[in-house]
């Protein structure tokens, strides 16, 4: 088995190392490496970790986070305790990377205890290690590795520029017509960053060493960014982040929640509940807003993030003829080195789906509310929205409703009331709409009255579906944690 | 030989969550509602101010702790200072004890807090959801009261309608023999309908005059703050522990590292969990 894998991340990593050298076609670039790895010694990335090797362009003088491309721990024997404390260095190293680079999807470092390099990838989502090749025994193929790293494309390293290039963030690349239909979008600023929470992993069914202590990040890595359109000039707000499946998603539960088709309700006894708007305007204090949820198709609904656009980024390591796959945790490991064969191990990760959503709808966060007034007018906005999934519905002749509860007649429940996820609506991200400017000659009393919204309805349950109800339940799950104390 | 060790994770945002939900019943919609319940309320313990002012519990304590009365002008001067900044051993101090708006006497009358309800602050995630639920449920008015910055107890319409939130969620306090007040849970659902014309309600009779707009100077510096966050992507869940006291000077790694040896998961880093681990 074990030898099956090594073979595997041998044939990997060739195929990676003969692609690059079909694309140089300028020798030049062999000869001169853009990248150089330098043993760190005692110095430390800005004043937080020493890695014992770390990965640089060849200019690059003093190491900074940004910087860091990749690192290698080194331990002086291979024995469980070493290994694993190599592993938790790297992985508090790949929080620290995921921190200041947040163009960054994966990190690919190494671990070399005693003869034995390892191989681990690091994303956002979850991470793997490799089974160590030995250093006496296969030399040509630990040169391989190290040049891997020093000549492997950015994209192949783990390096996402989409999202941030100078020329922004295209959606979507699989229009026919791409210069008509392509908006580009420059950033303005970071809502949140996730590094991912640094986790040991479920492992119950063991099989070879390393996976008995398996470490890494863990969670969805969720980023979110504001944005402008460059043809539009409108703000807007991308997330993006590893979903836990395909089908749990922002743009899943999007786009039930603006799917007017969805209500059984015949749209008389509909009520529209717009007190928040109305309280506003009557008070005409409130900075003016444009009322996203104002449309005639009747899709959105008030007090509710809208989503304008969805994509899966493509998997940049997929060396097909076909267009490649989205990417994923199991995608991206494949290509890294890691067999995927069940048959070859246990499965030491869940797979994790890349999403990124663009949201027309710009909040800031409830607690920059500017007076108490403000602070429950916002709050009652953001429980009107979901109030008009539920109130239609209890408006409803009760003969029709009979004695069915509340919870059959709901469509979609959040399930994750936060501080994070109520926001108050703004035009534009930036400091003068998070705290607006009082009118002039503003009254003694005046208040700004921004309307209340939910967001992150990623991880929301539509309640036609059983599965995805008991879904929200808390489940009290024992975790293993494994504190290797030398071989058995 | 392999020594192993079964820990609980909890999964789920942890400060918000409903009682019904901590017990691991079914979630049903009210519960949902009961979040936004005990985020507003949370809200009124933790911000002692507008535009994120938050109160500064680990000073506030420590002052109590030392015999130093607690008085709401040491809680708002103590959440500025920390806020904004300054020199917050001794401003903090000279404001609540020499008092500068005689006036307003009551903002320097001392008051009794129950420190002993950690759920209602940051580190609340060291807690058992059985633990938060217990503490919830066997609050006093008068410590429901008293856990509210004065920023917002100062409003009759704030304290009369969280209570009346209260009830509605957890039904109506009952005093018995023990010193506990216990709750009887609500005979029927709370709807839509009854919690937003409460929230409303507190809104709408709020005197405008006593719930001022901060001036010009503030708005300044609390925009400077936005741009800090907005450039950095930090943002500090309202329930989650700090371990820097300057925004500026945020080591991620340092909290990695801490959260990596038990199971000490913020509100945010557990909200993004949940439904991914199974």
């Amino acid at each position: 088995m074990r030898r099956t894998v090594i073979k595997s991340l041998n044939i990997q990593i060739t195929t990676l190392t003969f692609k690059f050298k079909d694309e140089c076609t300028n020798i030049t670039d062999i000869l001169k490496p853009t990248r150089r790895w330098r043993a760190f010694d005692r110095e430390q990335v800005e004043k937080m970790r020493n890695p014992d090797i770390v990965l640089v362009k060849t200019e690059t003088e003093t190491v900074k986070w940004v910087d860091v491309i990749s690192t290698v721990e080194v331990k002086w024997r291979d024995q469980p305790d070493l290994l694993q404390k190599a592993i938790g260095q790297l992985a508090d190293i790949a929080a620290l990377v995921f921190h200041y680079q947040p163009f960054r999807q994966w990190f690919p470092c190494l671990s070399l205890c005693g003869a034995s390099l390892r191989m681990s990838v690091f994303t956002r989502g979850g991470s793997l290690h490799t089974v160590p090749l030995d250093l006496h025994k296969d030399v040509n193929l630990f040169t391989e590795v190290m040049n891997y790293f020093t000549q492997a494309k950015d994209t192949w390293l783990g390096y996402d520029w989409g999202i941030f290039r100078e020329n922004g963030q295209r959606w979507d690349p699989g229009v026919a017509n791409p210069t008509a239909a392509m908006e580009m979008y420059r950033p303005i600023g970071k809502l949140f960053i996730s590094t991912g929470v640094f986790h040991p992993h479920i492992q119950v069914d063991y099989c070879n060493l390393l996976t008995r202590f398996m470490l890494g990040l863990y969670g969805k890595g969720t980023r979110v960014f504001a944005v402008q359109g460059k043809s539009s000039r409108r703000d807007a707000v991308i997330k993006d982040c590893w979903d836990p499946s395909e089908t749990v998603s922002d743009e899943a539960v999007h786009l039930k929640l603006q799917d007017p088709h969805r209500k059984w309700l015949d749209p008389a006894n509909e009520i529209n509940d717009h007190s928040e708007r109305d309280f506003a305007l009557q008070y005409e204090n409130s900075s003016p807003y444009t009322d996203p949820w104002d449309d005639a198709d009747r899709r959105f609904l008030r007090g509710v993030t809208i989503m304008e656009k969805s994509m899966r980024p493509r998997d940049p390591l997929w060396k097909g003829t076909t267009p490649a796959p989205p990417e994923s945790i199991r995608s991206i490991s494949a290509a890294m080195g890691y067999s995927w064969d069940v048959s070859n191990g246990p499965i030491i990760l869940d797979d994790r789906h890349r999403h990124r959503t663009l949201f027309r709808t710009c909040g800031v966060d409830i607690l920059w509310f500017g007076t108490v007034r403000e602070l429950f007018h916002a709050l009652a906005g953001a429980v009107v929205g979901e109030q008009c999934f539920v109130s239609s519905y209890s408006s409803f002749p009760m003969f029709l409703l009979g004695h069915r509860n509340a919870y059959e007649k709901r469509d979609i429940l959040h399930g994750d009331v936060s501080d994070g996820n109520t926001l108050m609506l703004v035009d534009r991200i930036s400091p003068e709409s998070a705290v607006p400017k009082p009118p002039q000659n503003a009254p003694k009393g005046w208040t700004p009255l921004r309307h209340g919204m939910t967001s992150d309805w990623g991880s929301a349950a539509d309640c036609r579906e059983e599965e995805d109800k008991e879904r929200l339940r808390r489940t009290v799950s024992s975790q293993v944690l494994v504190h290797a104390e030398g071989e058995d | 030989m392999l020594r192993v060790r079964t820990e609980i994770i909890w999964q789920g945002t942890l400060p918000f969550e409903s009682n019904e939900s901590l017990k691991g019943e079914p979630v049903e919609y009210h519960h949902d509602l009961q979040s936004y319940f005990w985020l507003a309320f949370l809200i009124t313990c933790n911000c002692a101010g507008p535009f994120n002012t938050r109160r500064d519990w680990n000073k506030e304590m420590e002052l109590s702790q030392s015999g130093q009365p607690i008085t709401p002008a040491l809680i708002d001067a103590l959440a500025e200072i920390k806020t904004q900044g300054g020199d917050r051993e001794n401003v903090a101090l000279d404001q609540a004890l020499n008092s500068k708006e005689p006036q307003c006497s009551d903002a320097f009358l001392p008051f009794a807090i129950n420190y002993q309800l950690p759920w209602v602050r940051p580190g609340v995630h060291t807690l058992s959801p059985g633990e938060i639920v217990n503490q919830r449920e066997h609050m006093t008015d008068r410590d429901f009261r008293n856990l509210m910055t004065p920023y917002f107890a100062r409003h009759p319409a704030v304290l009369e309608g969280i209570l009346e939130l209260r009830t509605l969620f957890l039904g109506p306090t009952k005093v018995h023999g023990d010193r506990f007040e216990r709750n009887h849970p609500p005979s029927e659902p709370v709807t839509h309908h009854k919690m937003l014309s409460i929230l409303r309600r507190i809104r709408d009779t709020i005197v405008p005059e006593d719930d001022t707009y901060p001036d010009e100077t503030f708005l300044a510096k609390a925009r400077e703050r936005y741009s800090r966050s907005l450039k950095s992507g930090n943002r500090m869940p309202l329930m989650a522990e700090e371990d820097e006291e300057e925004e500026g000077s945020k080591k991620p790694g340092s909290k990695k590292r801490a959260s990596a040896s038990g199971v000490n998961i913020s509100s945010k880093r557990g909200r993004k969990t949940r439904g991914a681990m199974k």
